[in-house]
């Protein structure tokens, strides 16, 4: 919909966060595109394991150009503990 | 949206070229001219292939060994492209066609050069083309055939629900990417679990690195103290050194004058020897005895050697007497035996000569013979007599020569080690004079080095001297080997514990690089899993982003869709104040986005595939398709595919004029086989025409419309 990027960015986990809205909007018009294809599709019109594979790969490489762009690898190199949380 | 289309080998275009441009743009021709093939050769250039084509060889032109597309478009950055797609068959193959495209970047003015985006000559692939195409236009294969490419006669169909309007508008999209995020997320969660243990382990070795590090350097400061002690010891050892150095010149004085005395004393003992031996050699004898034995000697000799020629004389004298006396025995012997030979009878005669033999003479002969012969003897024995006395005698003189030699060869002897004590004599004493002196000057040379005044007087001087320098530097250097021992002991002891501490430093150093090596492998670690903590983060926020998409779009799609619908269905029919004269809702279903309807006349809901004619159910498909890509976002062209099929001319050119004035996208590119409107403005209207087995493409002569085919409209 013309509106998907609008509503990434209304969306209140991005909110003030374009650089995630950015990798979003890359990551729906990335599955998009594997959709448009029925050969990236089963049957059941779900996405093959090659084309999950491949939109693994894309988020694998969005999300590591973030974290590799965002200019804090002097703060991962410090040995202070970092309080990171994990999980859901 | 796009400005030029080259058509070359496709189907029955052998290479023709259309120019469009913004708004509408009319492309009329007779049926089968090849109207329709314009708008596949736009996907074709755009996809690859073509919807309903089994492959691209079906599109290939007749007796065409390639065929290819060229279009000009403005993408939504605003820049002009150009997109090639051929494909063409190889040498020797009947079959197979092998595809190339290329995109190309055309610059702003016409002497700007075009640069290569994507090429299939540079390996690029057709997924990268896809997706910079998808960028581009905005528009997806699936969009392109439900809301771009409105085909003839299937307009309406998507009034009987289209599942992939899911895929279209996102939610599938919006779906898939919450469930892959979150399975990624989850992926980065487990790695990253781990990270508090590594990050409590990097600390608790950060501070064993942070104790070892602050004893090192403690115990690099006490190797510092250490180092001062060692100095100053070293100072120490070294002052000592330097007495010991100042010392050496009466050091050196005491041993030479020791050295002297000990010569001195040799010197005294030489000459107290040379005394003895001096004593004992003239005990044998004074220089006058020996020089009167040689002399008694000498003349003794001489009455030996005297002697010796009488003796010599005499005994020669003897001798020719003994052998004249011999020689006379021997003839009186002879003469004897010859006569005694003779015949002693009387009247006997010589044998030889024959004469009488006178045998009385030849007795006395004989008698007198005998008695010479006695005499003879007698005198032999007196000579025999004499000469052994003379043996005797020489004997005598042997031994008496012998005893002289003796005596000569003692005196000389004596007389010569007399003269050897005499020189030696005067070498020694002069060595003991000069050994003496030296003792004495070495003396004084000891007292000016201890810086004691005074003279030396003598040897005995001396030596008290010597004896006193000597013990006091014996003294002198016992304190001095006992201080130096004992500052080169502490030194020694304090060189053990800067060894000790360096070991002990050593140790440290190595232990503190275990420990950074460690913490390096740590924090190593530490990044990743923090790069991984912040992945799972990132991506739980976008699986979550993607998770209110999906809900947003399913509660508004078929809703927006609805409105959309409903509000171009009122324009496309141009009911009287721009509101929908014939429905009063128009209903999309959530699930499979069929289409119901409201009609004002019946009040109820029916399905809008089953509802009135042709011509009601085209009005409201193509509403849809508009609303759909309406939804989905400003199209920058849409291609309308004859979309007044089946309507009479008066309302076939009603709403060719209401479609121009729907503002759905910046281009509308429609197809329709007779051109019955006038006024709406248009960008180009060209004309498709058939000639032979090709295509091409005319400019267009408006028709003049007729005024007899306005008289029904079968949808009113």
């Amino acid at each position: 919909m013309s509106d998907v990027r609008e509503r990434l960015a209304r969306s209140p986990t991005l909110e003030g966060q374009p650089g995630l809205v950015d990798d979003a909007a890359r990551i729906f018009d990335f599955v998009q595109f594997l959709l448009d294809d029925d050969d990236h599709l089963t049957p059941t019109g779900n996405l093959n394991a090659a084309a999950k594979s491949k939109l693994r790969a894309r988020i694998a490489e969005l999300i590591s150009e973030q974290v590799a762009g965002r200019g804090e690898l002097s703060d991962l190199l410090d040995p202070r503990p970092v309080q990171v949380e994990v999980g859901p | 949206m796009i400005s030029r289309v080259r058509i070359k080998g496709f189907r029955r275009f052998a290479d023709e070229t259309l120019d469009l441009g913004p708004g509408l743009n009319f492309v009329e021709g007779d049926n089968n001219a090849g109207k329709t093939s314009i708008l596949y050769a736009i996907e074709y250039a755009l996809f690859g292939r073509v919807e309903g084509f089994k492959n691209q060889a079906a599109l290939l032109g007749p007796d065409a060994k390639g065929m290819g597309v060229e279009l000009e478009l403005t993408g939504r950055d605003g820049q002009r492209y150009r997109l090639q797609r051929a494909h063409i068959k190889p040498p020797r193959s009947k079959t197979k066609l092998e595809g190339y495209f290329t995109l190309k970047l055309l610059g702003k003015t016409a002497d700007e050069p075009e640069r290569y985006v994507l090429s299939s000559d540079f390996q690029d692939r057709e997924e990268a083309l896809a997706l910079k195409l998808q960028e581009l236009t905005g528009i997806t294969r699936r969009l392109f055939g439900i809301a771009v490419h409105m085909r003839q006669g299937e307009i309406a169909r998507i009034l009987e629900g289209a599942p992939e309007l899911d895929i279209v508008l996102g939610v599938t999209a919006a779906v898939i990417a919450d469930e892959e995020l979150r399975a990624l997320a989850l992926e980065s969660e487990k790695k990253a679990a781990t990270l508090p243990v590594i990050q409590e382990s990097a600390r608790r070795v950060g501070l064993e690195r942070d104790q070892m590090t602050t004893r090192k350097d403690d115990a690099e400061a006490g190797i510092a103290d250490l180092r001062g002690e060692f100095a100053g010891l070293e100072g120490k050892v070294a002052e000592l050194r330097a007495a010991d150095l100042a010392r050496a010149p009466l050091v050196t004085a005491v041993a030479t004058l020791g050295r002297a005395e000990d010569a001195a004393r040799d010197a005294a003992r030489r000459l107290d020897d040379h005394h003895e031996r001096v004593t004992e050699v003239r005990a044998r004898g004074t220089r006058d005895d020996s020089n009167a034995k040689l002399a008694h000697a000498e003349l003794r000799q001489q009455v030996i050697d005297d002697e010796r020629v009488r003796l010599r004389k005499e005994t020669t004298t003897s001798d020719d007497e003994r052998r004249n006396l011999d020689r006379t025995r021997g003839d009186l012997s002879g003469r004897i035996a010859r006569r005694e030979q003779l015949p002693q009878r009387e009247g006997a005669a010589c044998e030889t000569c024959g004469a009488p033999i006178d045998a009385a003479h030849h007795a006395r002969e004989v008698a007198a013979w005998r008695s010479e012969l006695t005499t003879v003897d007698e005198r032999l024995a007196a000579i025999a007599a004499a000469l052994t006395l003379t043996q005797a005698a020489t004997r005598q003189l042997d031994r008496e020569e012998r005893e002289l030699a003796v005596t000569r060869s003692e005196s000389t002897r004596q007389l010569s080690e007399l003269a050897d004590l005499d020189a030696a004599g005067d070498k020694v004493a002069s060595t003991f004079a000069t050994t003496t002196a030296a003792l004495i000057a070495a003396a004084l040379h000891g007292r000016i080095a201890a810086s004691e005044p005074g003279e030396i007087g003598d040897a005995e001087d001396a030596k008290a001297v010597r004896a006193r320098l000597a013990t006091q530097v014996a003294d002198q250097q016992r304190i001095a080997v006992e201080q130096r021992a004992r500052a080169e002991a502490e030194r020694n002891a304090i060189a053990g514990r800067v060894l000790q501490a360096e070991s002990d430093v050593a140790n440290l150093g190595a232990r503190i690089a275990d420990l950074e090596r460690e913490l390096a492998t740590a924090n190593t670690s530490i990044v990743e899993l923090q790069t991984h903590a912040r992945r799972a983060a990132r991506l739980r926020t976008l699986a979550t982003a993607f998770k209110d998409l999906q809900l947003s779009l399913r509660a508004d799609a078929s809703a927006s869709l609805a409105t959309s619908a409903h509000e171009l269905h009122g324009a496309l029919a141009n009911t009287a104040g721009g509101t929908d004269a014939e429905f009063d809702r128009v209903i999309v279903d959530p699930a499979k986005y069929s289409v119901q309807v409201v009609p004002k006349h019946l009040g109820e809901e029916v399905p809008a595939a089953l509802y009135e004619g042709g011509g009601h159910r085209l009005l409201l498909g193509l509403a849809m398709k508009l609303a759909v890509s309406r939804l989905v976002g400003r199209m920058p062209f849409v291609m309308l595919d004859e979309p007044t099929y089946g309507l009479d001319a008066r309302h076939r050119a009603q709403l060719l004029e209401r479609i121009a004035g729907l503002d759905v996208a910046d281009q509308i590119v429609l197809i329709t086989h007779d051109i019955d409107m006038q006024s709406a403005p248009t960008s180009q209207r060209v004309r498709v025409v058939r000639d032979g087995n090709h295509t091409r493409i005319q400019p267009s002569i408006p028709d003049i419309p007729t005024s007899t085919e306005d008289a029904s409209h079968d949808a009113a």
